[in-house]
């Protein structure tokens, strides 16, 4: 009898145990069932990346919802943008997502390889009249299905901090290209070595690379094929300025600079102004404003275009993307908050330029009307509208191809590879990448 | 065995029942799962494709990424491990001494081990440790140029190594243990005997640690292969990939790539890897480790 006591004790442990530990593996999900009475009480999560300004204003506007739609509660899961991509990737992959989710363009190709995304067309509730149909079409819309919607309009341009600039005498009103660049770069470093023209991360300087090459080629610098858009001798050539400004101290040393890699508005030599412009999304604008004095003037200009350009290369994309999970429990609770995000004359206005101008319209008139909208973002998203250049393809963001560039990059901005050999190897990497990838 | 023994070793098992669900849950079962994995091509969204030993083949002849790692990271061991297992012994020597309020030092001193692998302390060792940084002004008021001690490919990885030694506490703590279980007759007839200080240190005290030496080597050894923390949060493996660690680079494949396959397989490598150097460690550990009953307890 006592040995049975004791093999019960144990069995009923160990139910117990399983118990608790099934428990925790299914979460919140039976306490919500689905439904759609609507008082009942809903739980959604929007999962977003930004700097600080973007978290505040965001959480304002998901507490303003919660007079729109008392029933829903909505979690926030942000962080900054470094690692956000791992956890996003990973989420959907192991069906934990959040309902709402924040993304960027160049993952969508991969991600929408599967069923991760509700189709976003006739949806109850849901307005896109708000939205220019071309920009959708161009972002939004994957294998016929519309997977997300652009958060804002994002332009490539020059963030320059002009009280800086003027001090150290950097002109602010002239339409730089590469030689330009060169040239002011290379006397602002010579009058004062602890002064750089020009702030850069490798992410950026890849982007100075396949800007220069595209503009001299006047094409992808990827195709759609899975081939190369550029020749040996034009990577050389591209390469070699980047080498040239790197030893005449145009850029910050990339040593110095990628210890902030994603977090550019951390770089001491930034904050300090020690540095007048920075290459930047018009979205980051504002974060990297915050770091400087009050009084600080800081103004957008178009990013460097070759003199001779084919094409200006200049880079128009939404901000962000935002989906909803096909996973969600409540895909009519998540359009209705994604519809109210996006469109809703309240929404735009709390959350102003923290994702660059709204794309929707009304939100975006909304927002300008209220005045929430930065003189210098609106500058540099018109500028770059106006002179918008190739939309790259999902080939040319690919994250093994980006990897393989940055590799090359580092070689030479370090000067540890001559341009010549350096645009070997890149083009043999990829000729070998590109190939694999295809095959895939 | 009485009725109430037996009963008393279920008891004993539900008590270490949740270890060992701990256990099979989450060590057990990935370690198996892994193996699987690393036969499959497996991007954790579409079902997992076996492949056999592709993976494997890829590592071997057709990765530079991978032979770059492990380059990097043989070089991290063999300098991290040694210098901290050396600094670790020198801090338990200074703090065996009979001071006052010597168990606050050795508390204090044991912090660092706590603080040194989070994200806290890496973002900390960055701002110390870039070019405007703190180290580099202390270094200019004495005269000093500035070192760009993350900016430069051939420093960074010391500067990372310099993290690691600094959290020298868990070797320190079995150290002090050791050497404070060492009988102070040896010393008295090493005095007697005209022996100097540092004669005793290397002819008694060293000998007498070499279990415990063999036993934080093991382990910091094993701890370093794994490192992770630091070149992440500091440097993310650059610059040039010169703080490439192993374990960045299964990072970069299963969470930026995606290839969770070829992540198992690299992770299976790694495990061989420390394996085999454990092997190697053990297998001279006969010349140079020193048992005072001879290792018959061994």
């Amino acid at each position: 009898m006592q040995r049975l006591k004791g093999l019960n004790g144990f069995i009923a442990l160990m139910l117990v145990f399983v118990i608790i530990i099934s428990g925790c593996s299914s979460g919140n999900k039976d306490k919500e069932n689905p439904g759609s009475s609507p008082d009942e009480k809903v739980t959604l999560r929007f999962s977003w990346w930004g700097g600080d300004g973007r978290h505040e204003a965001t959480l304002a506007a998901i507490e303003a919802y919660k007079k729109v739609a008392p029933n829903v509660t909505i979690e926030a899961e942000y962080q900054g943008f470094d690692g956000y991509e791992q956890k996003v990737k990973t989420q959907l992959a192991s069906a934990t997502s959040a309902d709402i989710i924040q993304l960027d363009v160049p993952w969508m190709k991969e991600l929408t390889k599967n069923d991760f995304f509700l189709d976003l067309r006739n949806q109850e509730g849901l307005s896109l009249e708000g939205f220019d149909q071309d920009f959708l079409n161009n972002f939004s819309v994957y294998n016929d299905k519309m997977v997300a919607l652009p958060s804002g309009v994002n332009a490539y341009a020059l963030v320059i901090n002009k009280t800086a600039a003027d001090k150290l005498g950097v002109p602010t009103d002239i339409q730089w290209d590469w030689d330009t660049l060169y040239e002011e770069g290379k006397k602002l470093h010579e009058k004062d070595n602890s002064k750089y023209l020009l702030l850069a991360d490798h992410g950026m300087l890849m982007q100075d690379f396949t800007n220069m090459l595209k503009q001299r080629t006047g094409t992808q610098w990827i195709n759609e094929d899975y081939t190369r858009g550029f020749t040996k001798e034009e990577a050389a050539a591209a390469l070699e300025w980047i080498d040239k400004a790197m030893k005449a101290g145009v850029y910050q040393p990339l040593g110095e600079s990628d210890l902030f890699f994603g977090k550019t508005e951390q770089n001491p030599k930034w904050i300090n102004q020690d540095i007048p412009i920075i290459s930047a999304m018009s979205s980051t604008l504002l974060s990297l404003r915050s770091v400087l004095p009050e009084g600080v003037e800081v103004v957008t200009a178009l990013p460097a275009i070759d003199k001779n350009a084919k094409n200006s290369a200049v880079l128009v994309r939404p901000s962000q993307l935002i989906a909803v999970s096909s996973k969600s429990k409540h895909p009519e609770e998540s359009v209705k908050f994604l519809n109210w995000l996006m469109n809703d004359a309240e929404a735009a206005v709390t959350l102003g330029d923290v994702r660059s101008i709204p794309a929707s319209a009304p939100a975006q008139k909304a927002a300008v009307e209220a005045g929430k909208i930065d003189e210098a973002i609106t500058k540099a998203v018109e500028m770059g509208l106006k002179n918008a250049g190739i939309v790259d393809n999902a080939i040319a963001t690919n994250s093994e191809v980006s990897a393989l560039l940055q590799d090359v990059i580092e070689k030479v901005a370090f000067g540890k590879l001559m341009p010549d050999k350096a645009a070997q190897e890149l083009v043999s990497s990829l000729d070998k990448k590109l190939k694999e990838l295809q095959g895939r | 065995m009485t009725r109430k023994k037996r009963s008393f070793r279920y008891i004993g098992l539900i008590y270490v029942l949740p270890w060992i669900l701990g256990l099979l849950i989450f060590q057990l079962y990935p370690f198996i799962a892994s193996f699987y994995y690393s036969l499959t091509d497996y991007n954790m969204v579409n079902a997992p494709k076996f492949i056999g030993l592709d993976n494997y083949k890829q590592i071997f002849t057709n990765d530079p990424g991978f032979t770059q790692a492990l380059k990097v990271t043989s070089i991290y061991v063999v300098l991290a491990v040694p210098v901290k297992l050396a600094f670790a012994l020198f801090v338990a020597i200074v703090l065996s001494a009979k001071l006052k309020a010597i168990n606050l030092f050795r508390t204090v001193y044991y912090l660092p081990s706590i603080l040194g692998g989070s994200v806290a302390i890496s973002v900390l060792w960055r701002f110390l440790f870039m070019k405007d940084g703190v180290v580099n002004s202390m270094l200019a008021n004495v005269g000093i140029p500035s070192i760009d001690w993350l900016g430069n490919p051939d420093i960074a990885l010391y500067t990372l190594g310099l993290l690691s030694v600094w959290q020298f506490g868990s070797s320190m703590v079995l150290f002090l243990a050791g050497i404070q279980q060492i009988p102070s007759d040896l010393y008295e007839a090493g005095s007697i005997d005209g022996a100097s200080k540092t004669r005793m240190f290397f002819k008694i005290t060293v000998p007498l640690l070499t279990p415990i030496v063999l036993f934080n080597l093991v382990m910091q050894m094993v701890n370093a292969f794994q490192e992770f923390t630091g070149a992440f949060v500091i440097t993310s493996g650059g610059p040039m990939k010169s703080t490439y660690l192993y374990a960045l680079k299964l990072y970069e494949e299963a969470f930026t790539f995606f290839k969770m396959g070829y992540a198992s397989a690299l992770s299976w490598v790694l495990f061989a890897i420390i394996m085999v150097v454990t092997g190697i460690i053990f297998k001279t550990s006969n010349r140079w480790v020193y048992y005072e009953d001879g290792g018959k307890t061994k």
